[in-house]
């Protein structure tokens, strides 16, 4: 029988449906099947209001799409951190409302490690622990020392701007639309990534694996409109928009890859797993392959569909449910951030 | 040069920064005078430093500034002010300390009809301080009373801050 799994840890609301052998039977993530598109960043549907109107039809949906109904359901799992308290507490009570109605266990998870568990359903036996996981979405750039499955121990992260939420803020500076990842990367195709000296904060601070994107926006910012120009400059076009949107990207990737290397070196471990929506940019995809082939170490990345926000990856609650572990109707959301949640060990 | 009120004038106060190591210590300033509950709008282009100085404010009531990180995914970032990481006897005395500092972003929303949405009110109250950057997108979420920050990129590394009490805020000299 399987499990029902649950996500609204910020925009998307998702909901999956994954057999005992983590099979996905079926993911629906609201956000790509019934929404309009966004505009410069700007997201109306994060209100939790949208999560309570979506809900119930997203986990209907993933009911129907798996060709099972509710009371096949074997157990519910819910993300519960990091996120915003409301947001989160729509998929919780949604989740104890079934697993309360059906008398089925109820397993909490955290959000970024499910980021990472979407390796092991992707690569299956190759998602080998200990393994270095770096996380770089839109919202989080973190990297642990993952020891298990629900297992992790941060070793550093962003203190500034999340890897992706960067690419949003370069796009912007450059006059180009949100997301700022796939934009960026269209624009950099002919630029040169030398064409422009921009700063690596922290990339050669051997004393800390934390990473930081702040500088390089400002600095990107400063060659498209010098401090004392007018508000007005236009928007830089052609060969001079692609030599800086390169430059900036591959400051970026080279920021993420010094830590990664540096992780690698420091754990010893042999194993790299990848998660989160920043690694479908094309030049980082293919420079962490490198890395791998460079330093003899596994290189997991899953496919797109898992490294975007999704549902599927709660399959990291079969792991708590093999254990016999069962939330009940105590769960409750653990919101914060990154960091903070990395404070808070997971039953 | 501080202007002065007349009546119809905000009393601006303006400090410019050479460097981003000056952040420290008017970051240290500004604490020492900010009442224990305190909305401040934070104002400047990207890359201006709004969230670089909520780092500075952040360490001068001795929470760790690389635990402050953009707020512009999360919305809303809260930091527990604890009595045990305060700074020592030569900062302010600690019932003048806020219980919270609040880190809010309030970019990728399109207005306050949004923020009732995501425990905005929950999150502000009490005895804490409230930073908001980007506040012009939900201008009638905003208290009447309180401090509007304006950051002016004048250099590569130098900026020019404006602090404007709004309503019945008070700032005492800076």
């Amino acid at each position: 029988m399987p499990l029902l799994a649950i996500e609204t840890t910020c925009d998307e609301t998702a909901a999956a449906v994954i057999a005992r052998d983590r099979t996905v039977l079926s993911s629906v993530v609201a956000s790509q099947e019934l929404l309009h598109a966004r505009w410069r960043g700007v997201v109306p549907e994060v209100a939790s209001r949208a999560h309570v109107e979506r809900i119930i039809p997203v986990i209907d949906e993933a009911i129907t799409r798996a060709g099972i109904t509710r009371a096949d359901l074997a157990a519910v799992a819910v993300a519960v951190r990091p996120g915003l308290v409301g947001s989160l507490l729509v998929g919780l009570s949604a989740g104890k409302a079934i697993a309360a109605a059906l008398g089925i266990p109820i397993v909490g998870y955290d959000h970024i490690a499910a980021h990472l568990y979407a390796c092991r359903l992707a690569h299956g036996e190759r998602m080998r622990y200990p393994c270095v996981g770096l996380v770089a979405s839109g919202g989080h750039t973190s990297l642990f020392l993952v020891r298990g499955p629900t297992d992790l121990e941060r070793l550093g992260g962003t203190i500034d701007d999340a890897a992706g939420e960067a690419f949003d803020k370069a796009a912007s500076v450059l006059g180009l639309g949100y997301p700022g990842g796939p934009q960026i990367e269209a624009a950099a195709a002919g630029g040169n990534p030398k064409a422009h000296r921009l700063p690596r904060p922290l990339a050669n601070d051997r004393d800390r694996m934390d990473l930081s994107f702040s500088g390089l926006k400002t600095a990107l910012r400063y060659l498209v409109r010098p401090p004392g120009s007018p508000a007005d400059v236009p928007a830089p076009q052609g060969k001079v928009l692609a030599d800086l949107a390169a430059s900036f990207q591959q400051a970026a990737v080279d920021s993420i890859l010094a830590k990664l290397a540096l992780a690698i070196e420091r754990t010893g471990c042999r194993v790299l797993a990848i998660g989160g929506g920043v690694t479908a940019n094309t030049l980082l995809r293919e420079s962490i392959e490198r890395l791998g082939r460079e330093l003899g170490v596994d290189v997991l990345i899953p496919p797109r569909s898992l490294c975007t926000d999704n549902a599927a990856m709660g399959a990291i609650g079969w792991e708590r449910l093999e254990r016999g572990e069962d939330d009940g109707l105590e769960l409750d959301v653990l919101p914060g951030t990154d960091r903070s949640a990395a404070r808070r060990k997971m039953a | 040069m501080p202007s002065t009120a007349d009546g119809n004038t905000p009393p601006t106060r303006t400090v410019t920064v050479p460097d981003e190591a000056a952040l420290a210590p008017l970051a240290r300033r500004l604490v020492a005078v900010l009442p224990p509950q305190a909305f401040v709008t934070l104002e400047g282009d990207l890359g201006a430093g709004k969230t670089t100085f909520v780092k500075a404010v952040a360490a001068a009531i001795g929470i760790d500034p690389s635990e402050v990180v953009s707020p512009t995914f999360g919305l809303i970032h809260v930091h527990d002010v604890l009595d045990d990481l305060l700074p020592g006897p030569h900062d302010r005395p600690r019932q003048n300390t806020p219980e919270r500092l609040v880190h809010a972003d309030l970019y990728r929303l399109l207005g306050a009809g949004d923020l009732a949405e995501i425990g905005w009110e929950d999150a502000t109250k009490g005895r804490c301080w409230v930073f908001v950057e980007w506040p012009q997108r939900a201008p009638e979420a905003l208290p009447a009373d309180r401090l509007a920050i304006t950051i002016e990129i004048d250099s590569e590394t130098g900026r020019t801050f404006r602090f404007t009490p709004r309503g019945d805020f008070t700032l005492a000299a800076l």
